[in-house]
């Protein structure tokens, strides 16, 4: 399976600039997220991929060979688009027949090949049904079938899973992963749901609103250390504050305004040398709050409980501290007579180790 | 207050009272005159004075004159259907998929002669097609032809004319099923390895058969009856279904003789518009061509 690269591409919509020189390595045979907000260009990558669109400038490589101007219809790439856009007019067998069929290989073989992925997907039962009879997610598997039945290098999935409920999209990101695991083939993943990319992804990029990388890595590194505060507010929830370092070395202190020093252990950063305005992130998660002061934690914060949100799972605290922020804390329910009960306008201390937290530059 | 007693009153009827103008429009001025044609087939003058039942309009019709003028309305029909059909199609096309930005001004060329009365039409081409009129004018002083050709009062300008006034009622259903048609289709059949000929059989062709379908039918069934059309291009030498039938009433005063042609030769129409549904049916159901 050759990767794909993405070499100085600029794409422009009239006068709006969409990507611009964009240099993106996906490796092959992996699971691939791009994950951004609307308006991130993502989209318009997949679609440069795939051929629909032409990059003002810039080439495409697919392994070694350059693809850019390439017809849409002899790339080995095939996409699963974000509402199927299944044949009407066709049934399941025909629509997932469909790309055999123009290639022109002889009937059995189609049979046999349709069929073996009718089988894989679970749909083999609903061969003759037409589409309008299947449900939102047996569509989305049609749509799948009708993509890998081609054998495609490159699979590229546009927000798949953006117009099924919760539960059957959680059912279906176990499918996917499975199917990847299976075929090896090099899926392309877009999205602007960070939780669909998390679970996904072998490795993952984020773009920003301006079409531009902020940072590539797996789903573990992108969600606990973040590059920049975009990153870590985009992925997740964080707790940004900002400050000034006050002493750089094994421990870095963040000198932070009315919250007095606080103590941050991060790999080194170059950059974050002693006077230099920084931001710290801390997950929400990483917080232990308590009415009462613990000990054995390096920073130690007052507030006040501002806001109470009960997930189930987890609840969510909202704590105003000194200096008028506010600092979101997630609890995990873990008992069902918790010893303390912490309730609105309630004193309460926020408590974390000083090596859970990320230094941003920006 | 009057308001809600009011929405109160029509919930659930809501879309019965949105009919009534229509339906009233459809008794007085369809379903009523039908019938009045209808009972009117059946009488007959006898001794210039009195009405009698008589089926003698009938048993008169099934003469080779008389089923020759339905054979050639038939033939008009049908290929001005498909001229209709073959011109139709591919402007539809066009001009959803090809001209861009101009597509507003050219669907609005093609629809202004709509807003023109038939009978203006028609004799505007009496200019172009007169002996002396644009058309031989052009090409005597182009030098492709010395003598003027005789265009006027043949069928090829009544079939000419006909094309002409029934080409917006093809391509207008047409264009509207184009138009609407999910564009990320061919997007997808392109990705599936489909030339765009093949995309074009595969997918927009069987998906358009609607809108074909409409078509077909509203330039036939209309055409079937023309009479102005062939009554003032084709010199009114030979009848068509539609001229014998204002003949009847307008010329030789038998309206009901008329009206037994009339019914008479809806049958025909009847049948060949059941047979074209069947064949749409069957087209549409084996998913168009393959």
């Amino acid at each position: 399976m050759p990767n794909i690269k993405l070499e100085n591409i600029t794409k422009s919509y009239k006068d709006e600039v969409i990507v611009h020189n964009f240099n993106l390595t996906i490796p092959s045979g992996k699971f691939f997220a791009l994950l951004g907000p609307s308006g991130s260009g993502k989209t318009t990558l997949l679609r440069l991929i795939a051929g629909f669109e032409k990059p003002d400038k810039g080439d495409i490589y697919l392994g070694d060979k350059r693809i850019t101007d390439e017809p849409i219809n002899e790339r080995r790439v095939n996409t699963v688009f974000q509402h199927y856009a299944l044949f009407p007019h066709l049934n399941v067998f025909d629509n997932v027949a469909y790309g055999l069929t123009v290639k022109k290989i002889p009937k059995d073989a189609i049979e046999k090949k349709v069929m073996k992925m009718l089988k894989v997907v679970g749909l083999e039962k609903h061969r003759n049904k037409s589409i309008s009879q299947l449900s939102g997610g047996q569509q989305q598997r049609v749509a799948l079938a009708r993509a890998i039945v081609n054998e495609p290098q490159v699979l590229l999935l546009d927000e798949p899973l953006a117009a099924l409920d919760l539960k059957l999209r959680e059912r279906m990101l176990i499918e996917l992963i499975d199917l990847q695991d299976q075929l090896g083939t090099t899926f392309v993943y877009v999205t602007h749901d960070q939780f669909e990319a998390l679970t996904v992804a072998d490795y993952m990029a984020i773009m920003n609103t301006d079409g531009e990388i902020e940072q590539v890595g797996t789903p573990k590194e992108i969600y606990e250390f973040p590059v920049s505060s975009f990153v870590a507010e985009f992925v997740g929830t964080t707790n940004i504050m900002k400050g000034t370092i006050e002493k750089s070395g094994d421990t870095y202190v963040l000198k932070t305004e009315k919250l007095g020093s606080l103590e941050i252990v991060t790999p080194d950063k170059k950059w974050a040398v002693k006077g230099a305005h920084v931001l710290m992130s801390l997950r929400p998660e990483k917080i232990e709050i308590s009415k009462k002061k613990l000990d054995g934690f390096s920073n130690v914060l007052k507030g006040t409980v501002e806001a109470i949100v009960y997930y189930g799972r987890s609840t969510q605290y909202s704590v105003r501290v000194k200096n008028g922020s506010l600092v979101h804390v997630f609890e995990q329910n873990d008992e069902h007579f918790p010893k303390e009960t912490i309730d609105y306008d309630d004193t309460v201390y926020l408590h974390w180790q000083k090596n859970n937290v990320v230094l941003l530059k920006k | 207050m009057i308001k809600n007693s009011l929405s109160r009153l029509f919930r659930g009827q809501r879309s019965f009272f949105l009919m009534v103008p229509a339906l009233v429009w459809q008794i007085l001025f369809l379903c009523i005159p039908l019938v009045v044609i209808f009972i009117l087939s059946f009488l007959k003058v006898q001794d210039n004075v009195t009405l009698s039942y008589s089926l003698s309009h009938y048993a008169s019709f099934f003469k080779p004159q008389y089923l020759k003028i339905i054979f050639r309305s038939l033939l008009l029909g049908s290929i001005n259907t498909l001229i209709c059909l073959l011109i139709g199609y591919p402007l539809a096309y066009y001009l959803v998929f090809r001209v861009g930005r101009w597509k507003n001004t050219l669907l609005f060329l093609l629809i202004l002669p709509f807003w023109t009365n038939l009978l203006v039409l028609a004799y505007a081409w009496f200019f172009v097609l007169d002996k002396y009129g644009l058309f031989n004018n052009s090409l005597m002083s182009l030098g492709v032809i010395s003598e003027p050709l005789t265009l006027l009062n043949t069928p090829f300008s009544v079939y000419l004319v006909m094309i002409y006034c029934y080409l917006p009622f093809m391509v207008l259903p047409i264009y509207s099923i184009l138009e609407k048609l999910d564009k990320r289709l061919i997007e997808a059949s392109d990705d599936l390895g489909a030339r765009w000929w093949e995309s074009f059989w595969r997918v927009i062709f069987p998906l358009s058969m609607s809108g074909i379908q409409t078509g077909v039918f509203l330039v036939f069934v209309q055409s079937f009856g023309e009479f102005v059309i062939p009554e003032l291009l084709g010199g009114g030498k030979t009848f068509y279904v539609g001229t014998l039938i204002s003949h009847y009433f307008l010329v030789s005063r038998n309206p009901f003789a008329g009206a037994a042609f009339t019914c008479f030769s809806v049958l025909f129409l009847i049948a060949v518009a059941y047979m074209l549904y069947r064949m749409f049916k069957k087209v549409n159901s084996t998913g168009g061509v393959r």
